[in-house]
């Protein structure tokens, strides 16, 4: 019990001290932070841009190749029959099974606040379907002949296969996709080196406090974890800060760009970060902030 | 019986730099520092007197030989531990090495945060670090607002607050003025009378003038020329060995029967 009251007292003076430090310097700490937030929100709107981008096309259906539509009365033996033979194809990655239920799920969803709509309206005046991917690079003419040939089954009403229009869609997103990485290594980078320079600053102003630390037998945690803790704090508030920006600039643009573009936000919202999304983000930025800051006390902070 | 040594050094070498930029810093030093001791290192600049005290706090490695402490070889032990090791070696340097906008109280607390211990505790045993050098726990003056023989005060309660076995002393009287330097000389010997071993490197007359040092040891140019306790041990005359196997020839025992 001794042992981790005295590491639980070690822990406070750490973070106390970490506080201590950046209200000794707060200009420095205020632009690390604002340097910090700047390349944030430009990873957070590259990836906001993405993740729109996604589910727009996913409610545009321009991530399923090809589209089965079943009759009502379609017997579930030659429903599977034909979910066999369309997964046995090498081209095929995955068939998936939508039911009625599913279909008006998804429509609902799509509608957002007007779900309300549909109200009263029984889910089965939706088809069942089943959703064909295919391989990545599988040619327009293949996915043409298989649709033509799925069409023949007589439990087939009908057939969608996504046009060239919606590979270039696809494309587009793989691209803004490629992008965010881009951005998220990018970003990470810089916030890296921000916070390294930062915590380089503060290492050399509190260099005789590190050295008399080290003769009073303080352990290289003890030695090294205000500045630890120092770039953990300036990693995570960028982020937030970021967050925060990001989100007043999307509630402000969402409204002109649903209204302007409203055909193409017709099956699907806009969307801000989900509470995960934005806890992921802050602890990106930490974490970030933590890799900086070590790289930065690791060499000179040491027993 | 004789004291159990605190510190111990054998046959320790110790460079800095390579090839032609290589400096011998210390050559084949041996010697003791029995417990309770008030021990001297005296010599020129660039004797070695620094590198020796620093080699005691692990802020260096030998080349060669070994330095125990309390009987434990430091040098072997592992690098997490060498905290530990300070917080039983205190340490005073002649330019204090204190956090200037600090008070004397925070000061001294700091090397007790190192612990772990509790706020109250901290507190305690600092400002009684504080009382035993004659300051005053409760002054609210920033260090840097004090004299130089204040600040070393400071200093040595830093290092006393630990309790550490030994005390080591850099110069400590390096940037002081006679009267100043007798001060923390009498501050030292005090805590010295109180059991805890001393060790001091200076070149100030006036320590060794001052009648409180039991062991001196004189370095020059890294090498050890003088260790009176060495030299006291040697000139004391030794104890008959009345083993007739290894005795020498003439030293034995009178054969029995030999004065009937």
């Amino acid at each position: 019990m001794k042992g981790s009251g005295s590491t639980l007292r070690a822990a406070g003076y750490v973070v106390s001290r970490a506080f201590r430090g950046m209200a000794q310097a707060p200009m420095v700490q205020v632009l690390a932070v604002a340097t910090t937030a700047v390349c944030m929100l430009l990873l957070g709107t590259v990836m906001l841009v993405w993740t729109n981008a996604q589910s727009v096309a996913s409610a545009w259906g321009i991530d399923v190749p090809v589209t089965v539509y079943l009759h009502d009365d379609a017997p579930p033996d030659e429903v599977d029959e034909l979910t066999r033979l369309l997964t046995e194809i090498p081209e095929v990655t995955s068939v998936e099974r939508i039911t009625p239920e599913d279909a008006m799920q998804r429509l609902a969803e799509g509608l957002g606040g007007e779900a309300g709509m549909l109200e009263g309206i029984e889910p089965e005046v939706l088809p069942a379907s089943l959703e064909v991917r295919l391989e990545e690079g599988t040619s327009s003419a293949f996915v043409s002949a298989l649709g033509d040939k799925v069409a023949a089954f007589g439990i087939v009403e009908d057939v969608a296969v996504a046009g060239s229009w919606a590979d270039q869609a696809q494309a587009m997103l793989e691209t803004v996709g490629q992008m965010a990485l881009g951005a998220a290594s990018l970003v990470g980078f810089a916030c890296m080196a921000i916070v390294w320079s930062t915590i380089r600053l503060a290492v050399y102003a509190r260099r005789s406090e590190i050295q008399i630390l080290r003769l009073v037998g303080g352990s290289t945690q003890f030695v090294r974890g205000p500045f630890i803790v120092e770039g953990l704090m300036q990693g995570a508030l960028g982020a937030a800060v970021a967050m925060s920006i990001l989100y007043a600039g999307f509630d402000t643009v969402r409204p002109f760009l649903e209204d302007g573009l409203s055909l193409l936000f017709a099956a699907g919202t806009l969307r801000f970060f989900t509470p995960t999304e934005i806890c992921m983000g802050v602890a990106f930025g930490a974490a970030v902030g933590l890799l900086g800051s070590r790289a930065a006390a690791g060499r000179y902070v040491v027993t | 019986m004789a004291t159990m040594p605190i510190l111990e050094f054998s046959s320790v070498t110790m460079t800095y730099g390579r090839g032609r930029a290589k400096t011998v810093a210390l050559r084949d030093v041996s010697f003791r520092v029995p417990e309770g001791a008030f021990s001297v290192l005296v010599g020129p600049s660039g004797a070695g007197k620094s590198t020796l005290l620093k080699l005691v706090l692990a802020m260096e490695r030998p080349d060669e030989g070994t330095i125990a402490v309390a009987d434990r070889d430091i040098h072997r032990l592992r690098k997490h531990s060498i905290p530990y090791l300070r917080r039983n070696v205190g340490a005073v340097f002649q330019d204090f090495k204190l956090l200037p906008d600090a008070t004397p109280l925070e000061n001294v607390s700091l090397a007790l945060q190192v612990l772990g211990l509790p706020r109250r505790e901290v507190r305690a045993r600092a400002s009684r670090a504080l009382e035993q050098v004659e300051l005053e726990p409760g002054t609210r003056r920033a260090v840097s607002r004090m004299s130089g023989g204040e600040q070393q005060r400071v200093a040595i309660a830093r290092a006393l607050s630990g309790e550490p076995a030994i005390l080591l002393a850099d110069e400590p009287t390096g940037n002081l003025d006679p009267r100043l330097s007798r001060e923390i000389l009498d501050v030292l010997a005090r805590i010295n009378a109180r059991g805890t071993t001393v060790m001091l490197a200076t070149h100030d007359p006036i320590v060794r003038e001052s009648g409180v040092v039991t062991h001196e040891l004189e370095l020059d140019a890294g090498r050890l020329v003088s260790d009176t306790l060495a030299e006291a041990e040697e000139d004391s005359p030794q104890p008959l060995d009345l083993d007739a196997e290894t005795a020498p020839v003439g030293a034995g025992p009178l054969p029995v029967g030999a004065v009937a």
